[in-house]
């Protein structure tokens, strides 16, 4: 018998313990990396830690009810209108751009303009959000609400590009032609035929882009300063300038749980619209 | 039905529905359309026939305005619609791959080209349940269902209800069974002749299918290579061939080149009497259906009579295909299994062919090719 048939012979015996060496790392990974920090938050969010991180085993739920002040509670809706503004506004530039090498542009051109949209991404996120500090300076533009928004958008353009650019690219063109036959326009045709057919795309971009920007605290901070508070810079603020963990971590444990009913509500909507 | 019924869209002293006028189509330095010139008639089934890559499927997306020609004219219900987009011109047309939506119900895919249209909604249901009774599908069952609910020959079916609610002048089909398995195929072909028959619109089929084309069309137009070899009737295309690739593309033939001297074209295996009015002292190529030759006793007394050695016997329950060797040519003769010698003959025997000058589907001139 040679080594592969006694290693096949082998994990056919032993299949537990084959599955465990191959779930093994990648569960204690996760164990370790992932779940005991998000542990770790919830045990701060409800005060069974104290200063210098020893353990206290006091229940509380005041972190919860600090957390969920008048003032914060606005902090929460400013950050989702402005990830809605980032979703809408990059779902209008990303559109016709996806669009327009699906569709339009001829084949051999397609890879190299995909990547043309990627290129501006490869420079670092930091490097490239001081590059736009430079340009608002010189439009005096610099901590407005605008400047937020228009680094928001510049920053997820691509994670709505790719999804659509996917999606369109699927679009069978035989589709818009039978439409045309049928008696319906170009313009009619794109509302009755190519955007609903489209609507997985958008919302798989509209997941990529929108969930990130509701935390999203680089960009409010660098661009928008002290004008522009978001549930981001919020906890960043309360972890790291008033050292107040509990309420920091009550804030970011509310804040998963809004995004995660947000996101089964959504995801829910667009089982139904599912084709 | 109501379909009969309602024609006030065809002007009725316009007898061609459709006239294609030296169509010319380059696709790069591929000449697709080479000045085409047909004209298919009101209620005719008109196909257009030839391999793939042939330019059939150019001239039919000409005729929708998929495609622009280069040079010519598409005339429409005796107007001109070259420079019209399909969106405004009166046609109908079922897709290779039916492209019916896949995000909308069956309704409401035969419902689309009547709202754009501006239809009531109750006269657009009425409508769509015509037409799916007109396809042979109960709307009770089917109006609601989505396309990827449907077997391959109803969406077909759909796909020609679609494009013909509206009403077409003209309904343009691109290869619409090619999908289908065989047996679905063959009823589908009676079906779309049946429905022809029964909204009378003029039909232009698309296919590579010369069996297709010989059951379903009133006429056929032949392509090759961009240009239209041949039309006329399924009659005419198969036994008065016109050109050596339509002898050779509809139906089997036999071929035998040889010069032509009074009548008599000098064979390889001897000399052959002809029926044509090409002038002597031509190098000609003769065309001979396999079920023209006749065999054994039935041979004799036939213009030319040759004989060969059987190579090959191939049963095929109706018929016998038999190879046989002429010299140094293979010819190959249907023999109908009730022919009395047809349980007779062996693989190696000698055997007696013949047939009379007429019998050939044709005679060609070889610098005519």
């Amino acid at each position: 018998m040679s080594w592969m048939e006694s290693l096949i012979d082998f994990v056919r015996k032993y299949k537990l313990l084959v599955a465990l060496l191959v779930l093994g790392p990648p569960l204690i990974y996760l164990t370790v990396y992932f779940f005991a920090p998000f542990l770790i938050t919830i045990l701060y969010s409800f005060g069974f830690i104290g200063r210098r991180g020893v353990v206290t085993w006091e229940f509380t739920i005041k972190y919860y009810q600090q957390a969920l002040r008048w003032v914060y509670l606005k902090v929460f809706y400013n950050s989702v209108v402005l990830a809605a503004i980032t979703t809408v506004g990059s779902i209008l530039m990303a559109y016709p751009v996806a669009y327009f090498i699906a569709v339009k542009a001829p084949k051999k051109w397609k890879n190299l303009l995909v990547v043309s949209v990627m290129v501006p991404y490869w420079v670092d996120f930091l490097l490239r959000t001081y590059a736009l500090m430079n340009i608002f300076t010189m439009m005096k533009m610099m901590f407005t609400y605008e400047a937020v928004v228009i680094g928001m958008i510049y920053d997820y353009l691509p994670f709505m590009v790719l999804p659509l650019y996917a999606n369109l690219e699927k679009l069978d063109k035989s589709l818009l032609e039978a439409s045309y036959t049928l008696g319906a326009s170009p313009f009619k045709t794109f509302l009755k035929v190519t955007l609903p057919l489209s609507k997985p795309g958008i919302a798989s971009g509209t997941i990529l882009v929108f969930v990130p920007a509701i935390g999203e605290f680089i960009v409010p901070s660098m661009l928008g300063g002290v004008s522009v508070t978001t549930i981001g810079t919020l906890t960043w603020d309360l972890f790291l300038k008033f050292h107040n963990w509990w309420r920091g971590a009550a804030l970011s444990i509310l804040y998963i749980a809004v995004v995660l009913i947000t996101l089964i509500i959504y995801m829910r909507k667009v089982g139904e619209l599912e084709i | 039905m109501e379909m009969m019924e309602k024609a006030e869209y065809i002007t009725p002293e316009v007898e061609d529905m459709v006239v294609l006028r030296n169509i010319v189509k380059r696709f790069g330095k591929v000449v697709a359309s080479d000045h085409v010139n047909i004209e298919i008639k009101r209620n005719e089934f008109f196909s257009l026939l030839g391999p793939s890559g042939s330019g059939k499927t150019t001239l039919l997306r000409i005729i929708a305005g998929l495609e622009k020609p280069d040079e010519g004219v598409v005339i429409l219900e005796g107007k001109d619609v070259t420079n019209l987009p399909p969106y405004k011109r009166n046609i109908g047309m079922v897709f290779q791959h039916l492209a019916l939506f896949p995000h909308m119900t069956v309704f409401e895919n035969i419902a689309y080209g009547l709202r754009l249209r501006k239809f009531p909604e109750d006269e657009i249901k009425r409508r769509v349940y015509d037409a799916l009774e007109l396809v042979k599908m109960p709307p009770e069952t089917f109006a609601e269902r989505k396309p990827s609910q449907l077997s391959g020959g109803q969406q077909q079916r759909v796909a020609i209800a679609r494009a013909l609610v509206t009403q077409p002048a003209v309904l343009l089909l691109d290869e619409p069974l090619g999908a289908l398995d065989l047996k679905i195929r063959q009823h589908m072909m009676l079906e779309l002749k049946r429905i022809q028959r029964t909204v009378g619109t003029t039909f232009v089929y698309v296919t590579h299918d010369q069996g297709e084309a010989l059951v379903m069309s009133d006429r056929i137009a032949v392509i090759h290579e961009g240009r239209v070899e041949q039309v006329g009737s399924p009659y005419e295309v198969y036994e008065k061939p016109r050109t050596k690739f339509v002898a050779n593309f509809i139906g089997e033939a036999n071929f035998f080149e040889g010069t032509l001297r009074d009548g008599t074209v000098e064979t390889s295996f001897g000399a052959v009497k002809v029926a044509t009015d090409i002038p002597s002292g031509r190098r000609v190529v003769v065309s001979l259906r396999p079920e023209r030759i006749r065999v054994g006793k039935a041979a004799e007394g036939a213009e030319n009579v040759f004989e060969g050695k059987i190579r090959e016997i191939v049963y095929k329950g109706d018929i016998l295909i038999v190879m046989v060797a002429l010299d140094d040519i293979e010819i190959k003769v249907n023999v109908p299994a009730t022919h009395p010698e047809a349980r007779k003959l062996r693989e190696g025997d000698i055997i007696r062919v013949g047939w009379d000058s007429g019998d050939e589907a044709g005679v060609f001139e070889l610098e005519a090719e």
